[in-house]
């Protein structure tokens, strides 16, 4: 169990590069992805970016506003070596359009608002946002996976990574 | 209400185990079993936690037609608290000792005679005390094994599952990071991959 626990707490990191792995996409590219296996959808990092250092705590930098994404306190804080911890998110793909905080280090949601149609019938509503809340879910689960595919192949990451830091590059260069 | 309305905040797990063949007495049963009850001040009960139905929190009835939509159980975990009043406690327990002292013709009583007041006293006043309730509501996607339980407070979550394993006698577990990594990992033979993956270090 000690042994499970351990491991829990030692690849929360995962969770944590994969939301900076969306963010630094989002920075390279614009908000517009294409991922095999996903398909393309929009992501924007709405209102709030939680970063943090491996050693949580003190080092934390919280950051609100409608253009948090492109704050320059955020490459700040990358460059020093923190990772997204939380975040909040929405992704529109499809004809949906998903707001949801997520905590990187237990895959916790929070806040999950998704599109329904305005329905008087109460069963009806619960199927309608439940269906919802599982397509988003599956898109979710196939956007880690699609993360999980290159950061499990050494030299694949190595590669992502490299772009990242000529973004890093070309942003120190900027007027 | 969560999942009915505005908002929904929630950890999501995976049901394992195989569901027995008539799952749905089997689960009927359970949810019976596991129902709320009061708490009950007068056995030293403070606190007390079970199933309830979250559109109807005063309705026994916990079977199937009252709790499934379509293909999803929709039920709650509630919460009660009985607490004293300390201020409260405390003057009436004054008011208690000074008459058990003239009843006894003492000046002081003995620590034995304060404990017995206090505790007849704590029964009495928690049995007239409104609980704290607390609704936290579930969804099980019967099909789906899924399960999303509307907090994200680990001892709530942990006091949950337990519930949850014991009534059923299935097992769940949390998609944290880790065993969402550890499930596509299974399925693409990179077990030995995870085991070894590091922090990156920073990303820029």
């Amino acid at each position: 169990m000690t042994d499970l626990l351990n491991e829990i707490q030692e690849k929360a990191f995962l969770g944590r590069e994969f939301l900076t792995w969306l963010l630094l996409g989002a920075m390279k590219s614009g908000p517009q992805f294409n991922i095999k296996g996903v398909g393309a959808f929009e992501l924007q990092f709405d209102r709030t970016i939680v970063l943090e250092g491996e050693d949580t705590g003190a080092r934390r930098v919280t950051l609100a506003g409608s253009t948090v994404s492109i704050a320059p306190e955020v490459l700040a804080a990358l460059r020093s070596g923190k990772l997204v911890s939380r975040a909040r998110l929405r992704f529109l793909w499809d004809d949906s359009t998903w707001d949801v905080t997520l905590n990187g280090a237990t895959f916790d949601f929070s806040g999950v608002r998704v599109p329904v149609p305005n329905v008087p019938e109460v069963e009806e509503l619960f199927i309608l946002r439940l269906r919802e809340l599982e397509k988003f879910l599956k898109f979710f689960t196939a956007l880690f996976h699609h993360f999980l595919a290159l950061r499990l192949d050494g030299g694949r990451w190595k590669a992502t990574l490299k772009e990242f830091e000529e973004l890093a590059v070309w942003e120190n260069a900027a007027p | 209400m969560p999942f009915l309305t505005g908002a929904m905040s929630f950890r999501e797990y995976k049901v394992e185990g195989a569901y027995p063949p008539n799952y749905r007495k089997a689960f009927e049963d359970g949810l019976a079993r596991y129902a709320f009850r009061a708490p009950q001040p007068a056995r030293g009960e403070t606190r007390a936690a079970g199933w309830a139905n979250p559109r109807r929190l005063l309705d026994p009835d916990l079977t199937f037609p009252a709790l499934l939509i379509d293909d999803y159980l929709f039920a709650a975990l509630r919460v009660d608290r009985l607490a004293l009043n300390p201020r409260l406690f405390k003057a009436r327990l004054a008011e208690r000792m000074a008459a058990k002292s003239r009843e006894l013709g003492r000046k002081r009583l003995a620590r034995a005679d304060r404990d017995a007041l206090a505790d007849v006293l704590k029964r009495e006043m928690l049995a007239e005390t409104s609980p704290t309730t607390s609704v936290y509501e579930w969804v099980w996607h019967l099909e789906g094994r899924r399960v999303f339980f509307a907090s994200a407070g680990e001892k709530l979550n942990a006091e949950f599952s337990d519930l949850f394993e014991e009534c059923f006698n299935l097992a769940l577990t949390p998609l944290f990071t880790y065993f969402r990594a550890l499930d596509w990992a299974q399925a693409h033979g990179k077990t030995e991959a995870l085991d070894v993956v590091a922090p990156s270090g920073g990303m820029l």
